[in-house]
């Protein structure tokens, strides 16, 4: 973000009284869906102010120090540290100017067409087929200069990932990257990026929203989303103090025409239960899919260097589908990935203690390793606790359970193929696999709670978008079925996981209901 | 074959919440109960404060920070060869001051989870103090309870495991010793907004 748009941000450490805001659109919310809604109502003319609750981290101001604790602490939602309630998914979000693209790895999918069939299909959610997102989605990667990385910007993992997956006869593919040439393979993606290569909202969306005339307040965090007659007419929010992330006692109040909610998939529900959003189908907060993610270990006899380089510039979607046979649960259900691991985030997954854990940590540059995400059948929820915090339920049921167990042999049978040594369980007993034939070792991995951790950085589902307002919260033009003129930009609305990374079916959703918006308004 | 779900998933376990660190049945209520009835009787804090010496806590008491010392001293790698060691990296004081920022309900998570570490043994009948056992008798304890331990103590042991393991790598003293070379790009100072975890507690 250049000088010219910085005069249309505000940080916490100018705003010197509480104030009031009278705009067009108000969006809660910096991240993809924010910032792609945020552009299209500025440029048709709209007085747009962008609420963000995280703080503006910038290149140029040297803030993407590459330290895995100060960035956690910078732009993830819960500080790299929350949890579901019972400690089995580890939530990554976002938690900055930006949002979640500040720390995604740029994978970039369309939302593959027979899922949008299926909310179609099954949920009545209309204008969001593929025909009807191609323009869009068409306009997201060009924005984004998508494209896949050549092959000699494939890291260690990535050529290694490529090779066992040829020796096991398991297709793979280039995947898609959201990146410029200012990208130098640093591998300090989820970090964020210090050379703006990665083409997160902060250099893409959110400035040209500003450059088109939106505002943006940083370090305000939307209490309420303020609901009149039925009818949402803005927010009431109260800035925070960056260095202590406490309020730091002024306030806002926005008055709008209309209100979106672009919290992102794990924040957006908690608002619209703490604003007392009315819920008759009672499926606000509920239907939390995630994309929980196993993740196996190898160890080779040569430098892997999990933390460089692209994370994944390939990555196979053989397995993206469930299969059944008569009802049986056969295999797939998730995508496969090689892995990428800043060393501090890898100590914390591999398993044991002691001298144990710090020979493997020793090991570390020769680690590589794969990760699934899982295409989840399951769901969970969200409610609030007597502060109003979030808490959010989710464990993994028995489907998902085997879809788990699958990719966890296709992750070791790549690994094993690559010709890693041996497979590093991150289990308790920390299970180690050096032949094919202990795959079924995997069967009897201990997963329960307390004892696997999955991270889960893809969240949907909690204001799930239908026709019919008794089993859905929003409609297909993203209206809260039971609130005029309140909005819901992220992936809450998708009805079920995407079942690939969401990122640019979310932007391609948010120009969709922007659209709408801009019909409704007049 | 077909790619059709079916019927939705058996209902998922239910399982013991986090914030229910402490509701671990009768018995084991109970015995914690005494547990920390003699532990707090026994007074210690000399002991504890001798776990991590000069420390000044925000967010954790003395004994609380003393028990996260401990196991620290166990789960993260002895100092020697290029190892600092997590009592030179002040991993138990790192992990103090991130909770400062964080929720009351995760830090009081956390305190339980501290408290379930110490006394423990109480659940299993062997009523020594985790802070109290030999080394070799410690790992054993955190192996029993990581491996076999109930719910409940698989989830103190792996959440409090993390951020050992997590603090004690995020520190550059401790990269020698794993071959990395670090970031590319140096450390503001003074950083755009005081940063939120400062990089070395005394440096
Ligand atoms: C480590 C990681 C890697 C990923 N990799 C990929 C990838 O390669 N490809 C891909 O497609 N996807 C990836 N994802 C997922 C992707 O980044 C997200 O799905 C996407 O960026 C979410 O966009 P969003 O607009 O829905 O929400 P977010 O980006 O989460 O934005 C929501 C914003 O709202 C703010 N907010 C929340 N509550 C409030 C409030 N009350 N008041 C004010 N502001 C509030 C938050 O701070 C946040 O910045 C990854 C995610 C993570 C965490």
């Amino acid at each position: 973000m250049d000088d010219a748009v910085m005069d249309r941000v505000l940080e916490a450490d100018r705003v010197l009284a509480s104030m009031r805001e009278e705009v067009d659109v108000v969006i809660v919310g910096s991240g993809c869906g924010a910032a792609v809604a945020g552009l299209d109502l500025a440029r048709a003319g709209k007085s747009v102010l962008m609420l963000e609750r995280g703080g503006l981290y910038l290149p140029r101001r040297r803030d993407f120090d590459q330290r895995e604790d100060d960035m956690f602490a910078r732009i993830d939602g819960g500080r790299g540290l929350h949890t579901t309630e019972n400690g089995q998914g580890a939530l990554t979000y976002g938690g900055c100017v930006g949002g979640a693209s500040v720390h995604y790895w740029a994978d970039t999918w369309r939302a593959p067409k027979d899922r949008l069939d299926r909310w179609e299909r099954e949920h009545g959610v209309e204008g969001h087929t593929e025909d009807h997102l191609r323009p869009w989605f068409e306009l997201v990667e060009q924005t984004l200069n998508a494209h896949p990385a050549p092959p000699r910007r494939r890291n260690a993992m990535n050529r290694l990932f490529v090779e066992g997956a040829e020796r096991a006869g398991i297709e793979w593919e280039p995947v898609v990257q959201a990146r410029d040439d200012r990208c130098i393979d640093s591998g300090y993606c989820m970090q964020g990026c210090a050379y703006d290569g990665k083409q997160s909202q902060l250099v893409t969306h959110l400035p040209a929203a500003l450059a088109s005339g939106a505002r943006l307040f940083a370090d305000c965090d939307v209490e309420r989303v303020l609901i009149e007659g039925g009818r949402a007419v803005g927010v009431a929010a109260r800035f925070l103090d960056r260095r202590t992330t406490r309020p730091n006692g002024h306030r806002l109040e926005v008055r709008a025409k209309v209100v979106i909610v672009a919290a992102g998939g794990f924040a957006t529900a908690p608002l619209l239960l703490r604003s007392n959003v009315p819920n008759p189908s009672g499926q606000l907060g509920r239907n939390l899919q995630m994309n929980p993610c196993p993740q196996l270990f190898g160890l080779f006899d040569r430098e892997v260097v999990l933390w460089r380089g692209i994370p994944a510039a390939v990555g196979s979607m053989k397995y993206r589908l469930h299969t059944f046979d008569r009802g049986r649960y056969v295999e797939g259900g998730y995508l496969l990935h090689p892995n990428q691991l800043p060393p501090a985030t890898l100590a914390a997954l591999l398993p044991g203690f002691g001298a144990e854990h710090r020979r493997l940590m020793e090991a570390a540059p020769r680690i590589g390793s794969a990760i699934a995400w899982i295409d989840d059948l399951g769901s969970g929820s969200v409610r609030l606790d007597g502060e109003g915090e979030p808490i959010w339920r989710w464990s993994l049921g028995a489907a998902d359970e085997l879809t788990v167990r699958d990719a966890l042999k296709k992750e070791a049978t790549v690994l094993l193929h690559a010709g890693a040594g041996e497979v590093i369980v991150p289990d308790p007993a920390g299970t180690r696999i050096s032949e094919l034939k202990e795959l079924s070792r995997l069967d009897t991995v201990d997963l329960r709670t307390g004892s696997m951790t999955f991270a889960c950085p893809h969240p949907a589902g909690m204001c799930r978008m239908g026709r019919d307002p008794s089993t859905s919260v929003v409609d297909s033009s993203h209206e809260v079925h039971a609130v005029r003129g309140l909005y819901v930009c992220d992936p809450s609305v998708f009805p079920t996981a995407v079942s690939v990374d969401p990122s640019e079916t979310i932007m391609a959703f948010s120009h969709v209901a922007a659209e709408g918006i801009l019909r409704r308004m007049g | 074959m077909s790619s059709a779900p079916p019927r939705p998933p058996v209902a998922a376990r239910h399982p013991l919440a986090r914030r229910r660190f402490l509701a671990v049945g009768a018995i084991g209520g109970a015995a914690l109960a005494a547990g920390g009835w003699l532990a707090a009787r026994g007074g210690g804090e000399a002991h504890y404060a001798s776990l991590c010496p000069a420390a000044r806590p925000v967010v954790l008491d003395v004994k609380e920070l003393g028990v996260l010392a401990a196991f620290c001293a166990r789960v993260c790698p002895e100092p020697g060869g290029a190892h600092p060691g997590p009592a030179a990296v002040r991993v138990a004081e790192r992990i103090d001051r991130e909770l400062s920022f964080h929720t009351a309900k995760l830090r009081a998570d956390v305190k339980a989870a501290i408290f379930l570490l110490e006394h423990g043994g109480w659940l299993h009948a062997a009523p020594t103090r985790f802070t109290r056992l030999g080394g070799p008798e410690q790992d054993a304890y955190l192996r029993r309870m990581g491996v076999e331990g109930r719910e409940l103590e698989r989830q103190v042991f792996s959440n409090l495991r993390l951020l050992a393991l997590f603090f004690y790598y995020v520190d550059d003293r401790t990269w020698g010793a794993i071959r990395y070379n670090g970031p590319y790009v140096p450390r503001v100072a003074p950083p755009a907004d005081s940063r939120p975890r400062e990089g070395r507690l005394d440096g």
